[in-house]
């Protein structure tokens, strides 16, 4: 069964026996979102679960299903929050403080080298901008979605995007320089895809 | 530096979904501004690199179906020991039964009863069934420390939170 239509199901008749097809398509999701965030794969696994007993306990509150990843990332954001407070006992978590600690883990923590090349980039960024790369080109959120994640306007999301882009621009760039053979291998793709398209 | 166009129109225009009139604004702009130009061209291909290495992981599985499989066993376990557990209010008799039928749930009946015990033992009484609300938070520590050992740190933290009176 696929993601869409598991989604359909579930949303429709939220049982336990319904949620068993989608929870193995958004335990993955969660598990990665966490991991690019910069948990480390334990405590990802337990934050992706406890998401998932929410998104059970509540499926049936849910108002726009078409916005349901907005509402899934909505709880996986607050559950990190959640566990940031507990962990440091602060009332308000600002997710730039974490940036230290989390960075360092994405240079460590992921499980390819071809993957550890986003994380490297994504290291690079502040945790709110890590978020938006994470959501809008790994999870492929629409804005709507993003906006009801972040719980900003979408107004807002384009234009942090675009500051994003621009960022990562820089650090690509950066690392091309670097290795020249890799830009060439770049282009070469780029190029073959431009003449496929 | 965005010129005559908003952080929104450039974001849009690279989307491909900015109004026929912007894109032609644009496409009138870029091809007399070198300098934006340059910058669409340096966003593009930072976007082609994003979306290759994106796709590393969205089409890399970091999880085994097992793992798959022992989280969903885990979320199981808990929606069970929702529908197990007693109202907060609950009495100290009520609150074991329960933390009695989570332990067998997670790690079996002889377990259960062995940890039940092994917890109470050193407060005023080694019979859990005759502590009372005084100790209760000295046992619920034992006990969370002890379900750390036998069912790991997810088992723990459901005793924890659940056993609270």
């Amino acid at each position: 069964m696929g993601e869409k239509l598991a989604l359909k199901q579930f949303l429709h008749t939220p049982t336990e026996d319904g949620f068993r097809p989608l929870f193995g398509y958004l335990y993955p999701r969660l598990h990665r979102f966490y991991l690019l965030q910069g948990l480390e794969t334990m405590l990802a696994e337990d934050l992706a679960q406890e998401v998932l007993l929410i998104v059970y306990r509540k499926a049936a509150e849910l108002r726009q299903p078409e916005l349901f990843y907005g509402w899934l990332f909505q709880i996986a954001r607050h559950e990190m929050a959640r566990y940031w407070r507990r962990k440091t006992k602060l009332e308000l978590v600002s997710f730039e403080l974490l940036s230290a600690e989390l960075t360092a883990r994405l240079t460590t923590e992921l499980p390819l080298a071809e993957q550890s090349r986003l994380a490297n980039w994504l290291a690079q960024l502040e945790p709110v901008e890590r978020e938006i790369v994470s959501l809008r080109f790994i999870d492929e959120l629409s804005y709507d979605e993003i906006a009801l994640a972040l719980a900003i306007p979408i107004g807002t999301v384009k234009s942090r995007l675009f500051h994003v882009r621009k960022k990562l621009a820089a650090i690509i760039e950066g690392e091309f320089h670097r290795d020249r053979t890799t830009l060439n291998q770049t282009l070469g793709l780029l190029e073959k895809q431009r003449e496929k398209g | 530096m965005t010129h005559e166009f908003t952080e929104k129109d450039w974001n849009d225009y690279l989307d491909g979904r900015a109004e026929a009139g912007t894109e032609a604004r644009f496409e009138r702009h870029l091809s007399a501004c070198s300098e934006c130009a340059d910058l669409r061209r340096r966003l593009r291909l930072a976007e082609g690199q994003l979306r290759l290495q994106s796709g590393y992981w969205q089409h890399t599985p970091v999880l085994a179906d097992a793992q798959i499989e022992a989280a969903w066993q885990r979320v199981v376990t808990r929606l069970r020991a929702d529908e197990l557990a007693p109202e907060r209010s609950a009495s100290i008799p009520e609150r074991l039964r329960f933390l009695e039928d989570l332990l067998m749930l997670l790690c079996g009946t002889r377990t259960a009863t062995n940890a039940l015990r092994a917890a109470a033992k050193g407060l005023s009484t080694d019979a859990p069934e005759q502590l009372s609300r005084d100790h209760w938070p000295q046992f619920l520590t034992n006990l969370a420390a002890i379900t750390t050992i036998m069912c790991g740190k997810t088992g723990a933290q459901l005793v924890w939170e659940s056993g609270k009176l």
